[in-house]
C-alpha cells in the first residue's frame, strides 16, 4: 500500500482475477518483499526459494477469494500466505527453532563475504527467538509494517505487536551480545 | 558478530538481508505464466457491462440504505448519470469511463444523503421519489414495495435494513430490521469505490448468523454447520470453507459471524447469475432447526 492506493490495487487485483496473466504485475510488486521475509525464517536458501514459489502459486490460485472487506490489503493477504506456509513448513517437517541452523551461505552477488557470514550469524540468533517474535521483528524492521498490518498477518492482537517487538529486540540484543 | 554489535540490530537486519536470485525470479515468473495460461479468463466485456448496471443499482441501493427514505431532488443529475452509463459501450475503455462517472456522482450521493438525514419525518416512513420508470424498475428489482402513490410522488419501502454495520458506518444507523438477508455486494461496491466486481460477491448470498440467534459467543457455529449437513473442506485466510448439498459452498467467517452460500456451478459457468435463493432459505431453515436442539 506504499506504492498503490486502494483503488489502484483493487484494479490490479480485478484485472488479475479476470485475466490470470495479469498476475505478473502483482508478482513484480511482491516477489522481492516476500523472499526477504522468508529468507530470514527458514534454514536454507533453497527452502526460502521453495516457499517463495509456493507463496505466489497459492496466491495465484486463491486470488479469486481475495476480498477487501476481509483482507484489508493485498500486502497483508500475501504476507499471510507466506506466514502460513512457514508455519506449515515447520509443522510438516516437525522442526523447531532450536534445530534451525544456517548451513548454506546465501548466494547473493551484491553482498561481501563478510556480510554473508554476518547474515548467517544473525539469522542463527533470530532463529533462537520464538516464532512470533522473529516474525514480528522481520516484518517490522525489513518491511516497516505498522502494528495493525502485522497483527492481521500473524493473526494476533494489535496491542500485543508492540510488546512482542520489544521483547524480540531485547532478546536479540542479548543473544548478539552473548 | 563484530559488525553487528557495532551497529543497531535493525540496521544490521536491513543491511544484511540478501536479495533473491534473479534466476529464481525469472523461473518462477515462467511457472506462474504457464499456470496462468491454463486458468480460465473471464469476459471483461460482460463484467464491465454488468458492473456498470450493478453499480448503478448499488447507487440506488446505497442511497436507500443510508436513509431508507430519500426524495430525489436532483433528477437532472441522475439523468446525466444514466446518459453517461448509456455512452459507456462494451469496450475496454468503458471501465475507465465508468470510474470517472462514478467518482463524479459519488459526490451527488453525499449531497442527497445530507438532505435526507436532515428530514427525520421522511426517514421513518419509506422511500419517496418522483416517477421515473427506470428508477421504479430498479427499485422493484431491489425488492422495494410500493406503499403509496399521491400526487405523482410514489413512496417505496426498501427491505434492506439492519446490516449497515457490516461496513462500519455507525453514523448512518438505520432503525428498522425486517429482513435478515443482505446482499453485501451492493454495499461493498461503494465502500471500496471503483468498480471492483468480485464475481463471488455477485453470485453469493451473505448472512449474519446473529440474525437467527446463532451468536458466536453462545453457539458452536462450526458444529451447527456440520449438523446442518455442511462438510468441512479447508480453512483459508480466516474463512472456513464447507461443501453443502453437493454443489454449494459455504464460507463461514468467524470474525464477523458471517456465512455466504455460493452455487459452485454458477462460479464455474456463468458468474453473472445468482445462487438460487430457495437454496439459501433452505440453508437458513436448516441452521435454525439445528440450533434449536
Amino acid at each position: 500500500m506504499n506504492i498503490f492506493n486502494k483503488n489502484n490495487e483493487a484494479r490490479l487485483i480485478k484485472n488479475a482475477i479476470n485475466n490470470p496473466n495479469e498476475f505478473r504485475y502483482l508478482y513484480e510488486l511482491y516477489f522481492e518483499k516476500i523472499y526477504k521475509f522468508i529468507v530470514w525464517r527458514v534454514r536454507t536458501k533453497e527452502d526460502a526459494e521453495d516457499l517463495t514459489s509456493q507463496t505466489f502459486l497459492k496466491a495465484l490460485d486463491k486470488l479469486e477469494t481475495f476480498n477487501f472487506k476481509k483482507n484489508n490489503s493485498l500486502n497483508s493477504w500475501i504476507f499471510k500466505i507466506a506466514h502460513n506456509l512457514i508455519v506449515d513448513f515447520y509443522r510438516g517437517d516437525n522442526r523447531n527453532n532450536d534445530e534451525i541452523s544456517v548451513d548454506v551461505v546465501p548466494d547473493d552477488h551484491t553482498s561481501s563475504l563478510e556480510d554473508e557470514i554476518a547474515f548467517n550469524e544473525l539469522k542463527k540468533k533470530i532463529a533462537q527467538l520464538p516464532h512470533n517474535q522473529a516474525e514480528v521483528l522481520i516484518l517490522s524492521v525489513i518491511h516497516e509494517m505498522k502494528n495493525k498490518e502485522i497483527a492481521q498477518i500473524l493473526n494476533i492482537k494489535e496491542r500485543s505487536v508492540s510488546s512482542t517487538l520489544s521483547r524480540a529486540k531485547n532478546n536479540l540484543k542479548q543473544l548478539v551480545t552473548n | 558478530m563484530n559488525n553487528i554489535s557495532n551497529t543497531t540490530i535493525e540496521d544490521a537486519i536491513k543491511r544484511l538481508t540478501p536479495k533473491p536470485d534473479p534466476e529464481l525470479k525469472n523461473n518462477l515468473q515462467e511457472v506462474l505464466s504457464f499456470r496462468a495460461q491454463s486458468m480460465p479468463q473471464k469476459s471483461n466485456k460482460l463484467i464491465f457491462s454488468f458492473g456498470a448496471k450493478l453499480t448503478f443499482t448499488v447507487f440506488l441501493s446505497f442511497f436507500f440504505l443510508l436513509a431508507t427514505v430519500i426524495v430525489i431532488a436532483q433528477p437532472a443529475s441522475a439523468k446525466e448519470f444514466i446518459q453517461a452509463l448509456e455512452q459507456c459501450t462494451l469496450s475496454i475503455n468503458c471501465y475507465q469511463q465508468w470510474s470517472e462517472t462514478q467518482n463524479q456522482y459519488g459526490q451527488e450521493i453525499e449531497f442527497v444523503e445530507e438532505r435526507s438525514l436532515d428530514n427525520n419525518d421522511l426517514l421513518s416512513k419509506g422511500a419517496s421519489l418522483e416517477g421515473d420508470p427506470m428508477y421504479e424498475e430498479i427499485l422493484i428489482d431491489l425488492g422495494a414495495k410500493l406503499i403509496s402513490d399521491e400526487n405523482g410522488v410514489k413512496t417505496y419501502k426498501m427491505p434492506i435494513t439492519n446490516h449497515l454495520t457490516f461496513y462500519d458506518s455507525s453514523e448512518h444507523t438505520l432503525n428498522t430490521s425486517q429482513l435478515d438477508i443482505l446482499e453485501v455486494s451492493a454495499i461493498e461496491e461503494l465502500i471500496w469505490g471503483d468498480v471492483f466486481s468480485d464475481d463471488e460477491r455477485l453470485t453469493s448470498y451473505f448472512f449474519r448468523l446473529d440474525n437467527i440467534g446463532i451468536t458466536y459467543e453462545q453457539y458452536d457455529t462450526e458444529s451447527i454447520l456440520t449438523a446442518a449437513g455442511a462438510e468441512f473442506v479447508e480453512e483459508f485466510d480466516g474463512g472456513l470453507y464447507y461443501k453443502w448439498d453437493t454443489n454449494y459452498r459455504i464460507e463461514f467467517i468467524p470474525d464477523t459471524n458471517l456465512i455466504s452460500l455460493t452455487d459452485t456451478r454458477i462460479i464455474a459457468t456463468n458468474p453473472m447469475l445468482r445462487t438460487d435463493s430457495t437454496k439459501f432459505i433452505e440453508l437458513i431453515d436448516s441452521l435454525k432447526l439445528v440450533s434449536n436442539y
